[in-house]
């Protein structure tokens, strides 16, 4: 039984671990940019949200929407102050800036946040559990695993019905033939790295609240998205979402 | 250029004859973290392949040198060439796997390979676990002597850095890396085989800095694994390579310099001195990818260690 259990509490966080690789694998699927920043910043959404749930209303675990608003506004930042400047054939340069903004979002929180290990606290909701087929589930981990597939959901069917999906999913096959047709790709691209760090942000709070973090989780968290990516395939979003909860299994970091 | 090379040889010869052992330590320092870098920029600059996991070499190296020592009560020195084959063979043995991923995917395998190895070592007791292993045999030998062949390993190393470097670069394989940098389908096309040649490349960069790394903790008597897996070493390479400019041989020796000023400088700010590095990288980045050297060469077309050679028919 207790191996059970074991598989399903992977399942529950192979959602998540999922959602921090999704956001890395579709700026690498829209753009070819490999945010090595991306770990970092999902521990400073984290402390974003460690500093706005006191002020939600209703339910701490929605601070998730304010974060990911904040979050997607300063993917727009970095992509057209930062990253559009240096895009090109050659990856090299991407990466070297975006591991030198990760160095410096490193040292800045802890600099400013100190080196403590932090939580998000989401009240008693961290102890509820049930029992499900004779396993005891906690409410927490089933309700985060419910917003990574709805996440999943929701931008597989906006991208495959809108109109910004269609133009997203077109600069990603051909960022030049678009141009032809009359859209900025860096628009697009700024838009696309907003989504991605929107998604990781959304990540970071939900690990933020399951466990605890510090300003030095970056790195594993980055590796977490890396090996989700490498796992699950670059090309699509739901080879990521199968392929998770085989990684999660593994011992949980923090 | 011979000349230039025979100048600093006999230079840094006579140097520990006028130079206090307090500042031969530090010589040794700068001259050890200059071949780290080297050997990333080596790897970066003329082989093609980033890795974010440099630091694995200068741990292994300086682990395989303790170990050996230690174990066996041969005098660290003459250790250092079994240093650099283990190390170079440690090098083709994950090279097959990591060469399957590219660019960031394999960037970051290094480093997660630097970290399995990290984690291995903390939890072998026999290695010294989390608390590191001391070098037995230098503690009976003369100090001064110790110091003075740590000096000569070190000169010898940013010696080979910059000559050996010059020299590869203008060999063949050194040529053959350089297309295989540059265009992988044109150098296989002309006869270039790329598997091998990368090979090649990411062999001889680790293998010399698992040297580079020995000569380090030789330096300081004592290797822990946090110490010597540290990604901040990653972080000094990358910072000294990409400020000087990425593919030359003379810009790691301004980062270099840049870099040990900026210490001194900063010591004692902590983070807000590695934020200043990750800071420079950036926008070094932005402003000038090719680095401060990159300036200096378009502006002035001063280049003394120009790898390319005129073109015959000029205009």
């Amino acid at each position: 039984m207790i191996w059970l259990e074991t598989i399903a509490n992977g399942i529950l966080l192979g959602g998540l671990y999922a959602l921090i690789g999704l956001g890395l694998g579709f700026a690498f699927g829209v753009m070819r940019v490999v945010n090595v920043a991306q770990g970092d910043f999902i521990v400073a959404a984290a402390f974003i949200g460690l500093y706005l749930y006191p002020w939600t209303p209703l339910h701490p675990i929605l601070v998730i929407v304010p974060v990911a608003l904040i979050a997607f506004g300063i993917g727009i930042l970095l992509q057209r102050v930062l990253i559009n400047r240096v895009l090109g054939h050659d990856q090299i340069p991407q990466i070297l800036l975006t591991f030198g903004l990760a160095i410096v979002l490193r040292n800045g929180m802890v600099s400013w946040f100190g080196a403590n290990s932090q939580s998000i606290n989401v009240g008693n909701m961290r102890f509820w559990g049930f029992d499900f087929l004779g396993m005891r589930l906690g409410v927490l981990p089933v309700l985060v695993l419910v917003i990574a597939i709805m996440l999943f959901a929701a931008l597989r069917f906006w991208l495959n019905t809108s109109r910004m999906g269609r133009i997203i999913r077109a600069t990603a096959d051909d960022h030049q033939v678009v141009q032809l047709l009359g859209v900025n790709y860096r628009n697009v691209y700024a838009i696309a790295m907003g989504i991605a760090l929107a998604l990781s942000a959304v990540a970071g709070v939900l690990l933020a609240m399951r466990g605890s973090f510090t300003p030095y989780s970056g790195a594993d968290r980055l590796r977490i998205a890396f090996e989700v990516v490498v796992i699950g395939g670059l090309k699509t979003l739901s080879g990521e979402m199968i392929f998770r909860p085989t990684l999660a299994g593994t011992p949980p970091r923090t | 250029m011979a000349i230039a090379a025979a100048v600093c040889f006999v230079a840094l010869a006579v140097t520990p004859m006028f130079v206090s052992q307090g500042n031969l330590r530090l010589m040794i320092e700068i001259f050890t973290v200059f071949a780290f870098a080297q050997s990333w920029n080596f790897l970066a600059g003329y082989v093609g392949l980033m890795s974010f996991g440099q630091q694995l070499f200068i741990g292994l190296g300086a682990y395989f040198l303790f170990v050996t020592s230690n174990a066996y009560g041969i005098n660290p020195f003459w250790l250092l060439p079994l240093v650099f084959v283990l190390c170079g063979l440690f090098a083709a043995a994950v090279a097959p796997f990591v060469f399957r991923l590219r660019d960031a995917y394999f960037a970051i395998s290094i480093w997660v390979i630097a970290e399995i190895v990290r984690l291995y070592i903390s939890q072998k007791d026999s290695l010294g676990s989390v608390s590191g292993l001391p070098l037995m045999v230098t503690r009976d030998m003369d100090r001064t002597v110790v110091a003075v062949s740590n000096f000569y390993v070190a000169a010898g190393l940013a010696f080979l850095g910059v000559f050996g470097l010059y020299w590869l670069a203008r060999r063949r394989i050194g040529l053959a890396l350089a297309a295989v940098r540059d265009n992988e389908g044109t150098a296989a096309a002309v006869g270039i085989n790329v598997w091998w040649t990368r090979f090649f490349g990411f062999v001889l960069a680790g293998g010399f800095a698992g040297v580079a790394g020995a000569t380090y903790y030789m330096s300081v008597f004592h290797v822990e694994p946090g110490g010597a897996f540290d990604p901040n070493w990653m972080v000094v390479m990358l910072f000294i390579v990409i400020i000087g400019g990425v593919g030359t041989v003379e810009g790691p020796i301004i980062g270099t310099a840049i870099y040990f000023l900026l210490r001194a400088w900063l010591s004692g700010t902590g983070n807000l001195y590695l934020m200043l590095l990750g800071a420079a990288a950036v926008v070094t980045m932005l402003v000038a990818s090719k680095g401060l050297w990159g300036i200096v060469t378009k502006r002035y077309g001063f280049e003394p260690f120009a790898t390319r050679r005129p073109s015959p028919n000029k205009p």
